[in-house]
């Protein structure tokens, strides 16, 4: 896999770059140029799987563009017959904040963001997400980027209809570029509650705490209910609504209602696995009917007993995301610009304004 | 219209008119009726619909504070509308919490379809309403000196997923439901259409209590229980 990486550290003081070379990875260091358009050239010239892009350049003051004017000369290459390559993007959690978080209107330019620390605790998995982007590349240059090609890459179990808002935006005669179609099944599908869910949501939704036993009671789901998709190499999700109606058919009744350990009971009864623990709740009165994951303490949690979080997706498609109050009241999950989002501040606060917090 | 495109259209409605919190779920309800429906039968549930309640009447506790109903809802039902009985099996359940100095403060509420093979000697009309329910299990500690026995069935017109958000924007969203639901011809018309095919056969059992024919206890039993045959038919 050949990388083209851009930063304004020099690749010899760049201990991403040395653990690249080190795994073997193809890594090419691209000179930063004042004119955009040349580093464009020079990353066309090497005709690189990916791009791996130093979110702040202008540090070393070699020069005066963001990451964001690069990536869009390279996006605005591929719309004019380059071949169309993932541009992802990293760099350290701090500047994320101050920079990009804040800056909305770039985020569709990239395929993927790392934090560049995670990234080096987890180079495998990085690598992972890096190879399967430039799969998904070339599923949509072959199986065509409109929303037919969309839908066809996450290659739904039978049996699923997907709401028909989903990919609605690539629903127009003639083709999209494939970079908006990547980035769309990472930021819209997979990273998203609904239709898929990962593995915290799953176990959440289970009832269960995440451990070996409950991990050998995922494996037991059906078959079908495993995403497939593009991407699925990276990102480990289930189809909802498959598990979602195994689940029903084991217990005859919506698992919604059904309390955490009743739902282990049941699970180990039907499916045979042991040792499972049912999740607790944050607070001992929160209800065990958990349905979602506090955004704050990244655990299990009712939606009775949380507000809507602003991290939720804007396509009315998805789940919402959700703060359990505990959470809210104490600004759990704030260091992460996670809040109670605007629809649900009144409730929010009329419980505070009681509570005194 | 179907009955995928009817809950479409409510999602819709109530999206633009927030009036509830994630109505998306009614669509993804609407998305299990194309995948499971057969040519007679189709099925479909929901849960976790919210209503803020925001100006509750009377309420006990007194200071409680960001009340919301959730609505869940378990519809399987045949596909012919002139069904005298519509629906296989039936689950709305209707949980309202809110939150007090002492911890969370929650009712429930649930309409089931009775299939007649219940064990217990209670009174069990097809479509009835029930207060409590499995929902308040948690908080039984947390009663007072109220004091609850299994409640009584109390017969009711069924509601499918339409009917319920109706009935839920009536019973606790009232001066909305006055002012901007019966004031929405497009809101009237699906709901009274969903009126005439969930309660045409639940009237017509009712009503044949005053029927002369031998037959009309059979009719009305299920629906009724409380009535007792005539003698002389």
């Amino acid at each position: 896999m050949k990388i083209a990486v851009v930063d304004d550290v020099a690749a010899d003081r760049n201990p991403i770059y040395a653990r690249l070379i080190e795994r073997g990875i193809d890594a090419v260091e691209i000179s930063l140029n004042a004119d955009v358009e040349k580093v464009a050239d020079d990353i066309e010239q090497i005709d690189p799987d990916c791009v791996l892009l130093d979110f702040v350049l202008t540090e070393s003051r070699r020069v005066r563009f963001r990451s964001h004017v690069l990536a869009r000369a390279l996006r605005d290459r591929a719309l004019d017959g380059g071949r169309p390559m993932p541009v992802v993007l990293y760099s350290s959690a701090p500047k994320f904040k101050q920079f990009y978080d804040t800056d909305q209107t770039s985020h569709e330019l990239y395929d993927y963001r790392f934090d560049k620390e995670q990234m080096q605790g987890d180079l495998d998995g990085a690598l992972c997400i890096l190879r399967e982007l430039r799969r998904a590349y070339n599923v949509f240059i072959e199986a065509g980027s409109d929303r037919a090609g969309l839908i066809k890459a996450l290659e739904c179990p039978a049996g699923i209809v997907l709401d028909n808002r989903m990919g609605h935006r690539f629903a127009g005669s003639g083709s999209y570029p494939v970079g908006e179609l990547v980035g769309y099944c990472v930021r819209e599908i997979i990273e998203q509650p609904h239709p898929l869910v990962d593995e915290k949501l799953l176990a959440a939704r289970l009832g269960v705490e995440l451990n070996e036993s409950s991990r050998a009671l995922i494996a037991k789901l059906p078959q079908e209910a495993v995403y497939r998709g593009v991407c699925c190499r990276a990102f480990e999700r289930w189809w909802w609504q498959v598990v979602d109606e195994f689940l029903f058919g084991l217990s005859g009744e919506p698992f919604r209602a059904i309390f955490a350990p009743e739902r282990v009971e049941l699970l180990q009864k039907k499916l045979l696995v042991n040792g499972l623990v049912a999740a607790s709740p944050i607070q001992e009165k929160y209800q065990t009917t958990f349905w979602s994951v506090c955004e704050g303490y990244q655990r299990p949690v009712d939606i009775n007993d949380a507000f809507v979080a602003s991290n939720s997706s804007t396509e009315a498609w998805h789940d919402r995301r959700y703060l359990s109050i505990d959470a809210a009241l104490r600004g759990v999950g704030e260091e992460r610009s996670v809040f109670v989002d605007a629809s649900d501040e009144a409730r929010f606060a009329e419980v505070k304004d009681l509570l005194g917090a | 219209m179907g009955r995928a495109t009817e809950l479409r259209r409510l999602a819709e409605f109530l999206d633009r008119r927030r009036l509830a919190d994630n109505p998306n779920e009614l669509h993804k309800a609407a998305a299990m009726i194309l995948s499971s429906a057969t040519e007679s039968m189709y099925s479909y549930r929901f849960d976790s619909v919210f209503f803020n309640i925001d100006e509750p009447r009377h309420p006990i506790p007194r200071g409680v504070k960001g009340v919301r109903a959730e609505l869940r809802v378990l519809v399987e039902g045949v596909l012919d509308d002139g069904a005298d009985d519509q629906f296989t099996n039936l689950n709305v359940n209707i949980v309202l919490s809110g939150n007090t100095t002492a911890g969370k403060a929650m009712f429930s509420w649930h309409l089931d379809r009775d299939d007649g093979q219940s064990k217990s000697n209670e009174l069990h009309p097809r479509y009835h309403f029930q207060h409590a329910g499995r929902e308040m299990r948690a908080q039984e500690e947390d009663w007072g000196l109220s004091l609850l026995l299994d409640s009584p069935r109390l017969m009711h017109p069924p509601l499918d997923g339409l009917l319920a958000v109706d009935f839920v924007l009536g019973a606790y969203l009232a001066k909305r439901y006055q002012s901007e639901c019966l004031r929405d011809p497009t809101y009237v018309n699906m709901i009274s259409k969903a009126q005439r095919r969930s309660w045409t056969g639940f009237a017509k059992a009712i009503a044949s209590f005053v029927d002369a024919d031998a037959d009309w206890h059979n009719r009305c039993f299920p629906y009724w229980p409380q009535t007792l045959p005539r003698s002389g038919g």
